[in-house]
């Protein structure tokens, strides 16, 4: 079966990443859920950023 | 006087803090106030507000800064406010909070799918982790460069994954309303689109026929677009031809190149499944080997669609033939050039209403001689998405906030040329659930302030939901029916009325 079709027959189980509003839906018909309270890395600071991009590449 | 108050260190997404702003306006004393993450781009907003004190004119996106414009210092009792909303939690019963998506993956069993809806800025890097993890994505955010969109959906296709998105608002899998989205039926009607009202459209008038969705999958406006050479349409396609819940396969679209056009058609044809193409403003209904049905409305491809899944369908209206002609009459006795102006939410009901009303002017206009020059300001007949990027640069999104319809639709019922108002009301998931009674008060206001003197102004509606909506759709016609608006339940239906008037005066 490919990931796709797994996905039309398994149960859902989804990550809210952001607004915390999309996720009344998953509460209200008792969807498996985690909110993922993100905020940007190193403060969203660019320069950081590239730098923290370019260790994980390694 | 001005006084910013800054957090350092302190994110909060930017519908949470527009929504707060827009009600601190309301706290007595305060002239203008508005709380913002320091973005290059929000520093902009702040600044043409001028709410902004120079020495803060530095970006940084994890500072959060609160600027209040008022007569005497009344800092302490904003902030308060402000705490009090942040605090809030939205959804408090029912969900686990992680800090990262790697937390929060390990905090579920098989997690399957992701709604992703942070600044596009930060999302391809999100959005890779998640694909890494083969978890399915539904992809909110804009301001995601086409290059980022093409690398993700590359990723997706070659691990066999839905990337939906980026700007795809809606999708429903598996019976579940993913971001806005309606409580629908479960049938055998599966749906592809770029997503957004053309989506919740169509949804929900196959559910309201009688009909149901096996799966609705959004691609992103740009999907069909050359650079992207609609990688997902063609993904979800293929999952919905060899999906055996999926009969009837939906695919709708904004006009297109004849390339990707005849692609689509071909794919169509290589599956016994019949099918329903609408791509809006195409203009001629044909059927094409006698399995693909292409129309031109949204209403017609949900009609169609519970056809061919084996409904009866029945068309029913919700308002009366005398209720019109009264309106007529009464349009005719003004002494004005009874102009229509009207005030979408959605962009492609929107889209849908300027493509069958003649010489509309817009803010979104397809023929560029009836762009507005100036979009605050109407001319003659014109209509308005006000969930465009000029209208949501620092605001919230009108489905989830109608505070700037609201100040426009007073704006247009006090012009004197005015004779008809028409706006839609979106239901479902993520919507606010206020939006008609908060209209139905206004219009009553509106018809205290101006209507006098036997002037009068015609307040058309399309309602998109269902009775399975949180909002229950019948609730919401009757607000609305209340304040004596003429309510319809499907977008091309209130437009027709209103070309209909609009030939009669």
């Amino acid at each position: 079966m490919n990931k796709i079709e797994e996905l039309f027959n398994s149960k859902i189980e989804v990550l809210n990443v952001g607004l915390e509003l999309f996720t009344q839906s998953f509460v209200d018909l008792e969807i498996s859920c985690v909110q993922v309270e993100w905020k940007p890395e190193a403060g969203g600071n660019q320069k950081l950023l590239d730098a923290l991009s370019l260790l994980e590449d390694m | 006087m001005l006084k910013n108050i800054l957090r350092p260190n302190c994110y909060y997404d930017s519908v949470t803090l527009m929504v707060i702003s827009s009600t601190l306006k309301n706290i007595k004393g305060v002239n203008n106030a508005s709380v913002m993450m320091g973005t290059e781009s929000n520093l902009g907003v702040l600044n043409n507000a001028g709410l902004l004190l120079p020495e803060n004119n530095t970006p940084d996106p994890n500072l959060m800064l609160i600027c209040i414009d008022s007569n005497v210092d009344i800092s302490e009792e904003v902030v308060n406010v402000i705490d009090t909303k942040l605090n809030e939690k939205v959804v408090t019963n029912g969900v686990i909070r992680a800090k990262t998506i790697n937390n929060a993956i390990e905090r579920l069993d098989n997690p399957n799918f992701a709604v992703v809806s942070i600044p596009g800025v930060h999302a391809k890097k999100e959005v890779e982790k998640l694909l890494k993890n083969n978890i399915h994505v539904m992809l909110f955010s804009d301001n995601v460069t086409m290059d980022e969109e093409l690398e993700l959906k590359q990723i997706a296709v070659d691990k066999g994954l839905l990337m939906m998105g980026p700007d795809c608002g809606t999708s429903i899998i598996n019976g579940v309303p993913m971001g806005f989205a309606n409580m629908v039926n479960r049938g055998n009607i599966g749906l592809i689109a770029a997503s957004g009202t053309g989506l919740q459209e169509v949804s929900a008038t196959i559910s309201n026929l009688g009909g149901g969705i096996s799966q609705a999958l959004g691609t992103g406006g740009r999907d069909l677009k050359d650079k992207i050479g609609g990688l997902m349409t063609f993904q979800a396609l293929e999952a919905l031809k060899n999906d055996p819940d999926t009969n009837i396969i939906v695919i709708i679209s904004k006009p297109t190149s004849k390339v990707i056009y005849d692609h689509v058609i071909n794919k169509l044809k290589e599956t016994d499944k019949k099918s329903v193409v609408c791509i809006l403003g195409a203009g001629e209904t044909q059927v094409i080997d006698d399995k693909i049905h292409v129309v031109a409305t949204l209403y017609e491809a949900g009609v169609e669609a519970a056809k061919l899944s084996g409904v009866d369908v029945e068309t029913t209206s919700t308002v009366e033939e005398h209720q019109v002609e009264t309106a007529i009459e009464k349009l005719k006795k003004n002494k004005s050039s009874n102009y229509v102006r009207a005030l979408y939410s959605g962009g492609t009901l929107c889209y849908e209403a300027i493509l069958n009303v003649d010489g509309v002017y817009s803010n979104i206009a397809v023929n560029k001689e009836l762009a507005l020059p100036n979009v605050e300001e109407s001319i003659k007949d014109t209509f308005i998405d006000m969930g465009e990027d000029y209208f949501t640069s620092g605001k919230p999104h009108p489905m989830i906030d109608q505070s700037v319809r609201l100040e426009r639709l007073e704006k247009e019922v006090k012009d004197p040329d005015v004779g008809i108002i028409l706006f839609d009301v979106v239901l479902g998931y993520g919507s606010n659930y206020k939006t008609a009674e908060e209209l139905k008060s206004k219009i009553i206001d509106l018809q205290n302030k101006y209507l006098i003197d036997n002037r009068y102004v015609l307040f058309v509606a399309t309602v998109c939901g269902t009775e399975l909506d949180p909002q229950v759709k019948s609730k919401q016609i009757k607000i609305l029916q209340e304040a004596e608006v003429l309510v319809y339940d499907s977008n091309i239906k209130a437009v027709e009325t209103i070309n209909r008037v609009l030939k009669s005066l």
